[in-house]
């Protein structure tokens, strides 16, 4: 019996050493989703986790604007829980949470056409006369501190990603930036992969021209 | 000038992702052609400069100022109606609303519309009660209590009360003598009636006679050829006509159940 209780104590001492991992899969976006619309707040506070450095970064580089940006990006997730009891789980959810960042975001640069803010370097339209752009001409000075180049260099390439028209700005971050699939981009910008290979290979044409001294 | 077959290869190449092997067709091609040997470097060089932006973080306060956000949009919502039932809402207020305005419609054009004129020849008079003795049981005027007065001096200072009417304002002029009687009170209060034809009331001799039941009767001899009436609409207007005096000869009219009396007064005197 002792040499019974002392195997059992052994077992028992084992196992409590071992602290055992529970490994759990992390529960999926329409799962999340799902209990959100049950109320549970926890699940929107994971999804928010999961994509609130992504869709402010992509309101960013469509804005050029950080402050404007975590507006928005807080919107999105405003109407993502307006609307959760509306969401439908065919599509990922990645995709609809893009979409309306994308929305709000070309929202944002049409008011800002109506404002009418003149840049002071100037304007001309672009080659197929769509949109006109700012001018921005190729920065051709020399290069300094190896820091100091790489955060102009940033500076430079999303200087010049603000100059786009909106219609290619979107596709060409979405690509480069966040690095989506056409068929994904496709499906947040509601339009085709033609269309959407087409815009991107238009934008890094424009961006070509600018960055010419980085090149 | 980029030939088609150039053309293809760079659309190749610029579709391709990041890091991913071109296919051998295309490495066959760049082995050869300059150009599309530099469109490739080149296009390399730009998504990795764009690729090199990153992330960027969102605030330390971003998931608070969500939170807050989010109570606002809850506490706003819960004193409005929820958008699910908003049209439902919405539409049984404007069936209501129209209801209501229906109604109130209805009723003012019901208000409005002048009642309907009998179509008794003469004269209605209400008749009061018959009462021992004295000259009652000739018919006279009616009277309505608490009515503004008017009438002869006598009648007047003897505090009688005149003839209440109720006309109903429809703008036309009456034609001579239209002295009208009180009829059944209705629901919105005493109604009047014009008759002509009817028999006139007679008015007795006799210095004006108060009756016990407050009517008063008119000598025809009265120095004063205006009859004053007031004429109270029931809404709190009156206004006061006066109607000259009307002699219709020795014609008597007498209550029904009261046995005849006559009377008789100086001669030449009506």
């Amino acid at each position: 019996m002792n040499t019974l209780s002392s195997i059992d104590e052994l077992t028992f001492a084992a196992a409590a050493g071992l602290q055992r991992e529970v490994v759990t899969e992390p529960a999926s976006d329409h799962a999340l989703l799902e209990a959100t619309r049950t109320g549970d707040g926890d699940a929107f506070a994971e999804l928010v986790g999961r994509y609130r450095n992504q869709i402010t970064s992509y309101i960013y580089r469509m804005t050029n604007d950080y402050d404007g940006a975590v507006d928005l990006a807080q919107e999105t997730f405003v109407r993502v829980f307006r609307a959760a009891e509306r969401y439908q789980t065919s599509h990922a959810f990645s995709t609809y949470i893009y979409r309306i960042a994308t929305n709000l975001a070309i929202s944002e640069l049409r008011k800002r056409k109506r404002r009418k803010l003149v840049s002071l370097t100037g304007f001309f339209q672009s080659p197929d006369g769509a949109e006109g752009r700012e001018f921005n001409p190729a920065d051709n000075g020399p290069l300094q501190d190896v820091a100091l180049v790489d955060a102009e260099r940033r500076a430079a390439v999303q200087r010049a990603i603000g100059t786009l028209p909106e219609k290619y700005r979107g596709p060409l971050i979405l690509r480069d930036v966040e690095g989506k699939s056409y068929e994904e981009i496709a499906r947040i910008l509601d339009t085709s992969e033609g269309t959407v290979k087409s815009r991107i290979s238009r934008a890094r044409g424009f961006l070509r021209e600018k960055m010419r001294a980085y090149l | 000038m980029r030939s088609t077959n150039c053309r293809t290869f760079q659309s190749e190449i610029d579709e391709a992702d990041l890091g991913q092997p071109f296919s051998e067709r295309v490495m066959q091609h760049i082995k050869t052609c300059g150009e599309c040997r530099a469109f490739s470097a080149e296009r390399h060089k730009l998504r990795l400069l764009v690729g090199d932006l990153g992330t960027v973080e969102a605030p330390q306060d971003f998931d608070f100022r969500l939170r807050a956000r989010l109570a606002r949009y809850r506490t706003t919502d819960k004193g409005t109606v929820a958008p699910r039932n908003l049209s439902l809402g919405v539409r049984s207020v404007a069936v209501a609303s129209v209801a209501l305005i229906i109604l109130a419609a209805a009723l003012v054009v019901k208000n409005r519309v002048p009642e309907r004129r009998e179509s008794q020849p003469g004269l209605v008079v209400k008749t009061p009660a018959p009462e021992t003795g004295g000259p009652s049981h000739a018919p006279s005027i009616v009277n309505k209590p608490n009515v503004a007065t008017a009438g002869r001096s006598k009648a007047a200072s003897n505090g009688a009360r005149a003839l209440v009417t109720q006309r109903r304002f429809t703008g036309r002029q009456p034609k001579g003598l239209q002295a009208v009687a009180t009829s059944a009170p209705t629901k919105r209060g005493t109604a009047i009636r014009e008759l002509s034809g009817s028999a006139a009331a007679v008015v007795k001799r006799e210095t004006a006679l108060v009756q016990s039941n407050g009517s008063i009767l008119m000598p025809v001899d009265s120095p004063q050829a205006f009859l004053k009436l007031s004429l109270d609409d029931g809404r709190g207007s009156a206004r006061i006509i006066s109607l000259p005096a009307v002699s219709f000869g020795s014609q008597r009219l007498v209550p029904r159940n009261a046995p005849a009396v006559f009377t008789s007064g100086p001669k030449n005197v009506w």
